[in-house]
């Protein structure tokens, strides 16, 4: 077991399968509950070159070490990129924004009640796919982990059609960031060893345009630390066609197109909040989750018209 | 009603050990540490129902700082229950130390220490256990099918541990009078009380002889019994000394680990303190789940002529409190109702074990029934209140089947002041009635007993007076976070004519302490507060017989905490002068006052609790606006935190309502339920606006008049909710939690208040 | 070549303090057992429960949630380095004289979780009390005396507002 703290990216050294630390909050409870088994942990948040929030060159740019508070408390992002800074505001609790990265918000694991359990717990269940076993406990004749992706922020970011900075291997890549939490996801499925080894550096958003405006909602039974249950992120009134993603009902976020097109339309609040429905019963993957039946659920999926006030 | 004068009580007031908790300095069992203390850690069962077929302990031997593991015979044998109740027929016992054959998920298998505490945790789950995972069962149906095999066939054929039918009256004559009979099924979640501070205990039984133990602890004298009976030891050889403790709700009415770590400390020769995780402490103890069949009718005027019940709790695999709890339950009936029949089962299953809670089977029971007085009225088209109130008991009248009078009742003027503030809130914000929004108000009543119903409350007290007027004041009572050693200095205090200051209390500390039953019961305030006072006027008696043997051949006489002497000698001694007089007099003595108080009443307090929810037609979602609760508790001994017990009550009957609750996972056939994202309970931002006052009120029995409010606290809330939640969206409910049904939307309270 | 321990520096209470950790190692594992300060209490170790709230360089935090090494070269407040009985901070004062405190377990989190927004907004808005607060869990109190104490100490706070007078 190691631990290194950088300062500097080019520090960035090959330990044996290392283990990036933004701030740490969602990792330490799976070390604690023994899901996953990291041995070495290379400290990020000295690195001043991920500690940035700027628009420049036509681009908003995320460093990955950005709090989630600080996130939340900027004005750039709460004039110009709404719903990015209400999924921060919106992510746990404070003290785990005061600490929690967007980096490590993105490369969050998925969760699962069968995943996200205790030692004790786990060990009257063969090991799932997660923990480096050969089944998934949600469906058991499923060839892959069914687990959900729950990021609020990426929700956000995905609405306004993200991408992201990564090195891998020792190459620094970009990409869109759906892609990379779709190849996050399915190696989030397996066992810690089979993580992606990539170190997140920077988020590149398309500056808004004039007009646009954008939300995030969150359906959780409390004020806050819980996941989501649902959530949604608008992005709509500028030139470009209006964009709506869904998270927290899948592996990875899903990006409602058909519904979109409809809030674009003259459709009313009614027929778009419909249309909601019916898409996402095409793009969720519902799994079991704690005191939450698969009735009331569904029955969320309306609560997109949290956001529908956006189109006027 | 007559006034009453009081100083000290009846006044709102900051707690003792407040400054010591604020600062970050006051000792909970975890901040302690031992000279020579290692770590003991619990090697616990997976499942909800095995068999253990070995057990091999060489790769926790590797473990670096290992130091020894006790196995299931290494225990003591004999089956024993965990209550913290005193010996009572229904304490049947059936449990065991460590056990091969574990009846549901966290039995105690092995238990091991190590030099950490992280070792501990490696070195317990380096032990390997091979198990037969046996199929389990884990609802009150299934237990009672016909086939379903006993789960302790020692105790009963059966998984019926305890039947018990209580009743008065005739069910076919309360049919016959009815004109309108409702019934239904009603069914609660099991709760877990989620004290904040994780249990633990510190024992040190390192010489196999003498037992010291530091322990979150509610009833501090049963353990030490059980424990000195477990051992083979006397009970002046256990020592049981509780620190703070971080809450309790009826948890720690029980012993958790005491005796595994006993074990482990004689076999190591060392201390130990053993921590729960979180998971631990969810598999601990539940609020009985319940499963309950309920009719009542009524006559056309309104009187209730039928009360018809089975009851049936899910008591886990253990008999611990159940048959208390179904007990407790059956005399709860605020109402007269002339035919009554209750019908009472404690079942068996392979769930978490149930045991005490906040309510004690009075929950369970008023859910259903609050329910049904609503629809009740509904039906006869009577105004809610009122239709309870005319059918509730007065002073002097009994419980249906209960043997007491109640001795004082303020219910009606609880609910005149649950609808004055109604009003004002209404008049504020008037209900809203629109396409896609619909508010409305539901109430509960409720009560509870002052101290066990059975009447088993027993406590001592001891005042040792200084010649400052200072005095010592030691009791048994086991102060949890409730704020008993604060009431117990005030009602020293006031029966003293003594500042506060004046009193200091040491209390829950088996060999410095005189025995206490416990803390359960919403007992402190009314049995160790007779106590107190018993013990305060023994006291002054004490020191008026010596001032007569100081002052030979004259009379004394108190008035007003002053001592007036005359014949041979005139003169009048304060309080402090007499002290000081009797200490130090050549014909002085120690001026030591002792009261016992056994139980000879159970006076009732009332609540009464209004709830505004909202329903949204669209969302199929509900939300709660405001919640009012007013009690009756007699003299309140500390308004300050008997509007804590309140506020607190209030906040878990929300819980309770909306999402609480250890949930089964049928894939597993276990509980899910292991931390707070899976169990989630109410934070700061989700609770309504909440209202709460204490009416005047006084009764004969209690020390300055008071009566208990811990438990009542919590009881009218849920089936308040419901009752707001059904008549917000007109759909019926019998069950919880609501989120089953309804879509829970975060309460927004904003800046209204 | 990685080494299994280091040394972190922090300013613990206004006093420069070193400590060997392990990689692994929490904030509260260091307060409690190397530190010995035992405020910051264990609730739930999962970051879930809020009682190990401390201010990290002026912010609250789940010390059960975060790394040692993390908090390498950072300026940390405990509940023991707020206020002393004769001295005892605002917050302190307020939660005893509201009833705020029952059991008293939740109560180091919270009068640290308050003073963090305090320390940055002296005067919140009810609705800013909730969300700063919603990371804290209590089991006795409803919230409602707790809230009532946040804003009795906002009142008297003033001299403690942005930095001045705080202990630092």
């Amino acid at each position: 077991m190691s631990g290194q703290v950088l300062s500097s990216l080019h520090d960035v050294v090959s330990a044996e399968h290392p283990t990036y630390i933004g701030g740490g909050t969602d990792i330490m409870p799976l070390l604690k509950n023994e899901v996953r088994d990291d041995k070495d942990f290379v400290f990020l948040k000295k690195i001043p070159e991920l500690h940035v929030l700027e628009e420049k060159d036509g681009e908003l740019i995320i460093g990955a070490t950005m709090t989630l508070t600080e996130l939340a408390e900027s004005e750039l992002l709460n004039s110009r990129y709404a719903a990015i800074a209400q999924a921060a505001s919106l992510t746990a609790s404070p003290q785990i924004r005061n600490i929690a990265t967007v980096g490590g918000n993105i490369m969050q694991d998925r969760r699962c009640i069968y995943f996200n359990q205790p030692h004790l717990w786990r060990s009257g269940l063969a090991y799932c796919f997660k923990t480096g076993g050969s089944i998934c406990h949600q469906i058991p004749n499923s060839p892959v982990c069914r687990a959900i992706y729950y990021s609020d922020v990426a929700t956000a970011l995905i609405a306004y059609e993200a991408e992201v900075e990564y090195i891998e291997n020792g190459e620094t890549r970009r990409t869109d960031l759906m892609s990379l939490i779709e190849r996050h996801s399915v190696a989030n499925g397996l066992a810690c060893g089979e993580h992606l080894p990539i170190l997140v550096t920077r988020f590149f958003v398309p500056a808004a345009e004039e007009g646009e405006r954008s939300g995030f909602y969150k359906y959780a039974m409390r004020t806050t630390i819980d996941f989501p249950i649902i959530n949604f992120a608008l992005r709509c009134g500028g030139k470009r066609p209006a964009r709506l993603v869904a998270g927290a009902v899948a592996p990875h976020p899903v990006v409602m197109a058909e519904t979109a097109a409809k809030i674009d339309s003259d459709a009313t609040d009614d027929e778009v909040i419909a249309q909601a429905e019916d898409e996402l019963r095409k793009l969720a993957m519902p799994i079991k989750e704690a005191c939450m039946p698969p009735a009331i659920k569904r029955s969320l999926y309306r609560h997109v018209a949290m956001l529908l006030d956006l189109r006027k | 009603m007559e006034q009453h004068h009081f100083d000290i009580v009846n006044h709102a007031t900051p707690r003792l050990e407040s400054m010591d908790k604020a600062l970050g300095r006051g000792k909970y069992t975890d901040d302690l540490v031992l000279p020579n203390m290692a770590y003991a850690a619990l090697v616990r069962c997976p499942y909800s129902h095995a068999k253990v077929l070995s057990i091999d302990v060489s790769e926790a031997e590797k473990v670096p700082g290992y130091l020894g593991c006790a196995l299931p015979e290494e225990a003591p044998q004999a089956y024993f229950n965990c209550s913290g109740n005193p010996p009572s027929p229904l304490l049947m016992a059936d449990e065991k130390v460590l056990t091969t054959e574990p009846l549901t998920i966290g039995d105690r298998v092995a238990v091991v220490a190590a030099e950490t505490e992280e070792a501990a945790r490696a070195a317990a789950e380096a032990v390997k256990v091979e198990y037969e995972n046996l199929a389990p069962i884990l609802d009150v149906k299934a237990a009672l099918a016909d086939n379903a095999p006993a789960m302790q066939p020692h105790l009963s054929d059966t998984n019926v541990v305890q039947r018990r039918e209580v009743s008065q009256g005739d069910v076919a004559v309360g049919e016959e009078k009815s004109d309108i009979i409702l019934e239904d099924h009603f069914v609660t979640p099991p709760m877990q009380h989620t004290m904040i501070e994780l249990t633990c205990c510190i024992c040190d039984f390192s010489d196999g002889k003498h037992m010291t133990i530091y322990s979150c602890s509610q009833t501090v004298f049963q353990e030490r019994r059980i424990l000195a009976e477990l051992f083979g030891l006397k009970e002046v050889d256990v020592h049981i000394i509780k620190p703070l403790v971080g809450a309790g709700f009826g948890a720690r009415q029980q012993l958790h680990a005491q005796h595994a770590a006993a074990l482990i400390s004689r076999k190591v020769g060392r201390p130990v303190k053993l921590l729960y995780s979180r998971e631990e402490d969810f598999y601990s103890v539940v609020r009985h789940a319940s499963d309950v069949d309920l009719r009542i009718g009524a006559d056309k005027n309104g009187k209730l002529q039928l009360f018809d019940t089975t009851f049936r709790l899910n008591a886990g695999p253990y008999t611990t409190h159940t048959p208390t709890v179904v007990a407790a339950a059956a005399r709860k009936l605020q109402y007269n109702v002339p035919n009554y029949s209750f019908v009472g089962l404690s079942v068996f299953t392979n769930h978490v074990t149930g045991g005490a809670f906040r309510g004690y089977g009075n929950t369970q029971l008023t859910f259903g029934r609050e329910i049904l007085m609503d629809r009740l009225a509904q039906k006869l088209d009577m105004d809610p209140v009122e239709f309870r109130l005319m059918n509730h008991v007065q002073v002097g009248e009994c419980f249906p089947c209960a043997s007491i009078p109640v001795s004082s009742n303020g219910i009606e003027d609880c609910a005149r002041r649950c609808q004055q503030i109604q009003k004002e809130i209404d008049e504020k914000e008037p209900l809203i009635d629109d396409d896609n929004i619909r508010q409305a108000w539901g109430i509960s009543f409720s009560c509870h007993g002052s101290g066990p119903s059975s009447k088993e409350g027993l406590s001592g007290a001891v005042v040792m007076l200084n010649a400052d007027a200072s005095v010592h004041l030691l009791v048994g009572s086991a102060d949890i976070g409730q704020g008993s050693e604060t009431m117990e200095s005030q009602i020293a205090a006031e029966c003293l004519g003594i500042p506060l200051s004046s009193v200091q209390i040491t209390a829950a500390d088996t060999s410095l302490t005189p025995y206490n039953t416990g803390t359960f019961g919403s007992s402190q305030t009314f049995i160790c507060g007779n106590a107190v006072k018993l013990a305060c006027d023994d006291l002054k008696k004490k020191m008026i017989e010596q001032l007569k043997v100081i002052y030979d051949g004259c009379t004394v006489k108190e008035k007003d905490h002053r001592y007036c002497i005359s014949g041979s000698e005139e003169l009048e001694l304060s309080f402090e002068d007499a002290a000081r007089k009797i200490l130090f007099d050549p014909k002085g003595s120690v001026p030591i006052g002792a009261g016992t108080y056994k139980a000879a009443a159970c006076p009732n307090p009332f609540s009464v609790c209004f709830v505004k929810a909202e329903y949204h037609k669209k969302l199929n979602a509900i939300r709660l606006m405001d919640i009012i609760e007013v009690v009756d508790v007699g003299t309140p001994i500390n308004r300050l935190t008997v509007a804590g017990q309140l506020e607190g009550g209030i906040a878990q009957g929300v819980g309770y309502a909306l999402y609480e609750r250890m949930e089964i996972n049928p894939r597993s056939r276990r509980t899910l339920s292991t931390d707070f994202l899976h169990y989630r309970i109410p934070q700061m931002g989700d609770m309504p606006r909440t209202y709460v006052d204490m009416v005047n009120s006084h009764d004969p029995y209690g020390p300055h008049g008071a009566k208990s409010v811990g438990e009542l606290a919590t009881v009218p809330v849920a089936p308040a909710i419901v009752n707001a939640v059904r008549r917000a969206s007109g759909i019926e409910i019998n069950s919880l939690p609501l989120c089953d049904k309804f879509a829970i939307l975060p309460t927004e309270r904003g800046n209204v208040k | 070549m990685l080494e299994n321990n280091h040394t972190i520096h922090l300013t613990l209470n206004g006093e420069s303090r070193a400590f060997t950790v392990e990689p692994q190692e929490t904030l509260l594992h260091v307060l409690r057992e190397r530190a010995h300060l035992t405020g910051a209490k264990k609730g739930c170790d999962l970051g879930e429960c809020g009682a190990c709230t401390v201010i990290m360089d002026g912010r609250a935090v789940n010390s059960c949630c975060v790394f040692a090494m993390e908090a390498d070269g950072s300026t940390v407040e405990t509940i023991e380095g707020i206020g002393t009985a004769d001295q005892p901070h605002p917050l302190q004062q307020a939660f005893i004289d509201a009833g705020a405190i029952q059991c008293g377990y939740c109560t180091p989190g919270m009068i640290m979780a308050a003073k963090a927004l305090l320390d940055r907004d002296p005067h919140p808005t009810r609705e800013e009390i909730h969300a700063a607060m919603s990371g804290n869990l209590c089991r006795c109190t409803g919230y409602t005396k707790i809230e009532e104490a946040i804003v009795a100490a906002s009142r008297v706070i003033d001299q403690y507002a942005n930095g001045k007078g705080a202990q630092q």
